[in-house]
């Protein structure tokens, strides 16, 4: 199967950019792999077992293209994280420190805790989009888990 | 609340503001033409054959316009139905390069007596927008389309493998609703929203 691009876009722009933006840390950079990656879609006549496949397949394509964007020359982070912030609106103001507590990890820690508490991913599921073992994973997320508490202290429960 | 609604809480607010449709479509748009799907075509082929072709678009036949967004192999073009409230309809739309294209038709149903029945605005809607099967280079390609705020998307599976003694069967689900589809190979197909209809009880030619 292959869903259409546009349906794809609408429904995937947002969780692909938060992905992207987590490597990133650059909104620029971010919209960059984000677009690349819509049309790695559109263009690659490649077929998918179901939604959830697609999904998966775009994740992975935005995790490696955001990582080449980051290693790239041209790697414009013009504005970074902390500006970006700023901007943001969050819904209870303390986000904002976790949205810090994250940004300031290091990158291999916050995609694993991005598919993790964002999008509901398990370990297995993790390890298999990210092509690597579970084990890995696991430690990755644990350490990520201990970055936030000692960051959040109270503000983040014990796991 | 818990970690995972907290963190889902906080990056909700991050969110792009880019409109990467126009971006990823824009160098399709410079060299294809946008053309109706075969399935759709083949609609209003059909269309035609039950109803009274040869209405002109634009005619003041007193109808109902409508207009819709399609969305064909990435191309993204607005369509103006107009029914003239007799089971005719006549379907325009501007391709990428501003040519305009032009599609008439009709249906008709018959009630208990035998007696036509002009086809509704949504009947003929439905029609238009059904599902479909298209068999090329050896391949089965169901096409369907689902409906969101007034765009009409396009989507293909390729359903060649899942054919057993030359039936196969498929689940769409659009809203939180399922549409059993019952194919039977180059003999059309049949739906419907409580079961898979058996392969006798339709196009038994």
């Amino acid at each position: 199967m292959k869903l259409s691009t546009e349906w794809v876009i609408q429904k995937y722009k947002d969780v692909l950019f938060r992905i992207a933006y987590n490597i990133c840390q650059s909104e620029s950079d971010a919209d960059d792999a984000v677009q690349e990656c819509f049309i790695k879609y559109h263009t690659q006549n490649k077929e998918f077992d179901n939604e959830e496949h697609i999904k998966a397949w775009l994740i992975r394509v935005t995790i490696n293209l955001s990582k080449n964007m980051v290693s790239s020359f041209w790697h414009r982070n013009t504005v970074n994280w902390e500006e970006y912030m700023q901007n943001m609106t969050f819904e209870d103001p303390h986000d904002s420190e976790l949205f810090k507590a994250v940004m300031q990890m290091p990158q291999k820690y916050r995609i694993p805790i991005h598919l993790f508490y964002y999008e509901d991913y398990s370990i297995k599921e993790i390890a298999e989009i990210i092509k690597c073992p579970e084990n890995t994973v696991k430690s990755q997320l644990d350490r990520g888990r201990k970055l936030l508490k000692q960051a959040l202290k109270e503000e983040w429960e014990d796991e | 609340m818990n970690n995972k609604d907290r963190y889902k809480r906080t990056f909700s607010s991050v969110h792009t503001s880019m409109d990467y449709s126009k971006e990823v479509f824009e160098m399709n748009n410079k060299s294809k033409r946008i053309h109706l799907s075969r399935p759709l075509a083949a609609c209003l082929v059909a269309c035609l054959l039950l109803g009274t072709a040869g209405i002109c678009y634009g005619n003041d036949v007193g109808g109902i316009q409508r207009q819709l967004q399609l969305w064909i192999d990435g191309d993204q073009t607005a369509a103006v139905i107009e029914f003239n409230g007799a089971g005719e309809y006549a379907l325009s739309y501007k391709d990428s390069d501003g040519n305009l294209y032009s599609e008439t038709g009709g249906g008709v149903k018959f009630d208990k007596d035998g007696n036509e029945i002009p086809a509704t605005e949504e009947e003929l809607l439905r029609q238009m927008f059904y599902p479909d099967v298209e068999y090329e280079d050896g391949k089965a390609i169901l096409y369907y389309y689902n409906q969101v705020e007034g765009n009409y998307y396009k989507h293909s599976l390729d359903i060649t493998d899942l054919f057993v003694d030359d039936v196969c069967y498929i689940t769409l689900t659009q809203e939180g609703k399922p549409m059993y589809i019952t194919v039977k190979y180059q003999k059309g197909l049949a739906t419907n929203t409580r079961r898979y209809l058996n392969p006798s009880e339709f196009n038994n030619y």
